[in-house]
């Protein structure tokens, strides 16, 4: 089993009263609610997390990509991968992902990917979301029938990049480049191990299994939930006749952990409720514009969790909601191990993205969540699929001998000199 | 049994694009080809139905508004005004004379696209009339998102009075059903997929610096109570940038000018404008 810490990195001082003054968390939220210098403290704060969970052993840290969201403000998920790769040395980077359609040219991808696997020493995890309709289509006006086709254009832009060893022309529809010569290319060859983002698409599970990539379903609405659809790919893959490794799906789940049961609630409750009842306040418009899910999709009968009917949901739940419904998996370590290995073998999982800071918690609440997961649970779930053992196909494979976090720092403020060890050695 | 008011046909475009379309009047009747809206033709077209008296009235789909496939390779306003051509080249066998002048009227979208038309071949085109086009974008007077809209809001944008709209778009859809929404999801999916290729985010694709070349005799028409598209000042706009063209208002209409108000009216307004 794989573990990856990852934080959304919700806005935390959105009003009690937000659901009802707005229409919005996302796209069109007020932009008054942000405040830079508030913003100072909260990225680094998050950061300084995911620099924790590597070193409490997570075996990867995860970040993504949303825009003009009030529960995920990491427009640019590279930056702070970037930061990652040099304050971290052995987790994975998952960077899950760029959503590949906004970008122009799409070269951009591979370029600065390949970049935070050479920063890293081959840890990136790449990620390639067809991406929401609130961020895809209304924030960054990509139309939404050809969204695809331009995603299916810029992956193929991408991997030719990261593959071919000479310059070459590419003429797409969407983009057309006479020279294409990526500089730099990535350490993890042919490319880093691809994971897909998807809510329920078909045309996503198909993909996923065309190209042999891992299938990442990132709900907030919990593993009894994730089900249904995580069966719906299992059959798929049966039926494209392709080996059944659980290392194929990923699945981002809200996890909390504290001594006892009665103390998770004690200590985040709040915090979920501020996640479900404010964070995830969208407007059921810009969930699903025309044209943006296939009619194969919309016939599947496969809704966006982000629907009116979802929304209504959303803002009655109450923390036992949360727990009987799965949505949040919490409690002491025993409780929390005993419903994970619930969830990795009834949902078929290889890597599991935690979501352990959700909402408004404070930093303490986080780290103390987060330790008591690697201590105690983590431990307990790793070899859930032992004939699995050696399936790496999906997790990177850093340089041995890698520059570390450790070397860096250790001489970085060190003044040259003419007698110093020649680069490299 | 009473008659249909109109036929049905199918055809295939000069590059291959299957469609289907309606023909209201008698084939001896001049031709008027017409470009629907958005939400495509509706069961009952009481414009079209009264043009009938004095036209052969050609109304083709677009792809998505039929049961044909969307994947047409129609993709940019290039793409849309050539085949909008297409589609008056494949029925004039039966209606228009291809190598005379037209006569065109369109809808909203289908205005915009006959503006283009008009535009790219001004000679070929002999009259026009623009029902409340799309196609202009004025930053002191933003369009609604129509692609946001939740289903229970779109027929009071339409419509002047939003009863009638609910019965002309839905006819009789309980959208409250899970079904029904479903059923109504997968349609606009393939309509309103096909508009947005031209008219999303922002429905103007720059056809305001091709309407000066525009030379045939223009009737534009809006609805004073289009809360889609705003007469003040978007009908203004549209009159100012083509050289030959007069600007209607209907009081008592709204956005669905084929429904809205006084449609006989309306149908011998036009009539006299195309003749």
């Amino acid at each position: 089993m794989k573990f990856t810490w990852f934080n959304l990195m919700p806005w935390p001082t959105l009003p009690a009263d937000f659901r009802q003054q707005n229409r919005s968390v996302w796209v069109d939220i007020p932009s008054s609610y942000f405040d830079p210098v508030v913003a100072n403290r909260v990225y680094n704060t998050y950061m300084d997390q995911l620099e924790f969970a590597d070193h409490v052993g997570f075996d990867g840290i995860g970040v993504n990509e949303h825009h003009q969201n009030g529960y995920g403000i990491m427009p640019s998920p590279n930056i702070i991968a970037a930061g990652l790769a040099r304050r971290t040395s052995n987790a994975a980077i998952a960077v899950i992902g760029n959503s590949i359609a906004l970008y122009n040219p799409p070269i951009r991808v591979a370029e600065e990917f390949a970049m935070l696997d050479c920063i890293s020493g081959g840890r990136l995890l790449a990620g390639f979301p067809v991406g929401t309709a609130m961020d895809t289509n209304f924030c960054y006006g990509q139309i939404p029938a050809l969204t695809r086709e331009k995603y299916t254009e810029a992956h193929e832009l991408i991997m030719k990049a990261w593959s071919e060893p000479e310059p070459f022309a590419f003429n797409g529809q969407y983009t057309k480049l006479r020279y294409v010569n990526c500089w730099p290319k990535p350490i993890q060859q042919p490319h880093p191990p691809i994971y897909i983002p998807g809510g329920g698409s078909i045309e996503t599970w198909d993909f996923c299994l065309d190209h042999d990539y891992n299938y990442s379903y990132l709900s907030f609405s919990g593993y009894k939930a994730g089900k249904t659809l995580l069966d719906g790919y299992w059959d798929r893959v049966a039926a494209r006749d392709k080996d059944d490794s659980p290392y194929r799906a990923s699945f981002a789940q809200i996890i909390c952990v504290a001594d006892t049961d009665a103390e998770a609630e004690k200590l985040y409750a709040e915090h979920q409720l501020y996640f479900f009842n404010r964070c995830l306040h969208v407007y059921p418009g810009f969930a699903d514009p025309p044209g943006y899910r296939t009619v194969n999709t919309i016939k599947a009968g496969v809704l966006n969790q982000l629907r009116a009917e979802n929304q209504k949901m959303f803002s009655t739940l109450s923390w036992k909601d949360l727990i009987d419904g799965g949505f949040v998996i919490a409690g002491s370590p025993d409780t929390v191990a005993e419903r994970m290995e619930e969830m990795i073998k009834t949902l078929r999982l290889g890597h599991v993205f935690c979501l352990m800071h959700m909402g408004d918690m404070p930093d303490w609440k986080v780290r103390y969540s987060t330790q008591l997961f690697a201590d105690k649970v983590m431990p307990r779930l790793r070899n859930l699929w032992p004939e699995w053992d050696h399936d790496d196909r999906w997790w990177c494979k850093p340089l041995v001998d890698r520059v570390r976090m450790e070397d860096s720092l250790a001489h970085r403020f060190e003044p040259g000199r003419p007698d110093a060890p020649v680069d490299g050695q | 049994m009473t008659q249909p008011v109109f036929a049905v046909a199918e055809g295939r475009t000069a590059r291959g694009v299957n469609f289907s379309w309606r023909s209201y009047g008698s084939p001896d009747s001049p031709a008027l080809l017409f470009l629907h809206d958005v939400y495509g033709l509706f069961a009952d077209e009481p414009l079209l139905e009264a043009l009938a008296a004095t036209h052969h009235v050609l109304a083709p789909h677009w792809p998505g508004y039929d049961e044909h496939p969307t994947e047409t390779g129609i993709k940019d306003m290039l793409d849309f005004t050539l085949h909008a051509w297409d589609l008056a080249d494949a029925v004039g066998s039966t209606g228009i004379n291809r190598r005379a002048s037209i006569r065109l009227m369109g809808q909203g979208f289908g205005a915009m696209i006959a503006a283009e038309m008009a535009s790219v071949c001004p000679s070929l085109v002999n009259a026009m009339v623009l029902l409340s086009p799309f196609g202009l974008w004025i930053d002191d007077s933003p369009l609604p998102d129509l692609f946001a809209s939740l289903p229970f809001e779109i027929p009071g944008l339409w419509f002047a009075g939003s009863a009638l709209g609910a019965a002309t778009m839905f006819g009789g859809l309980d959208v409250g059903d899970p079904i029904a929404l479903q059923r109504f999801v997968i349609a606009n999916s393939r309509r309103l997929g096909t508009a947005g290729k031209v008219m999303f985010p922002i429905p103007d694709r720059g056809v305001s610096r091709r309407l000066p070349r525009i030379t045939a005799p223009t009737t534009i028409v809006w609805g004073a109570q289009d809360r889609l598209i705003p007469m003040h000042p978007y009908g203004q706009a549209w009159t100012s940038a083509i050289t030959h063209a007069q600007f209607v208002e209907r009081a008592d209409a709204g956005h669905a000018l084929g429904h809205d108000g006084d449609v006989i009216g309306l149908a011998a307004l036009i009539a006299e404008r195309l003749a």
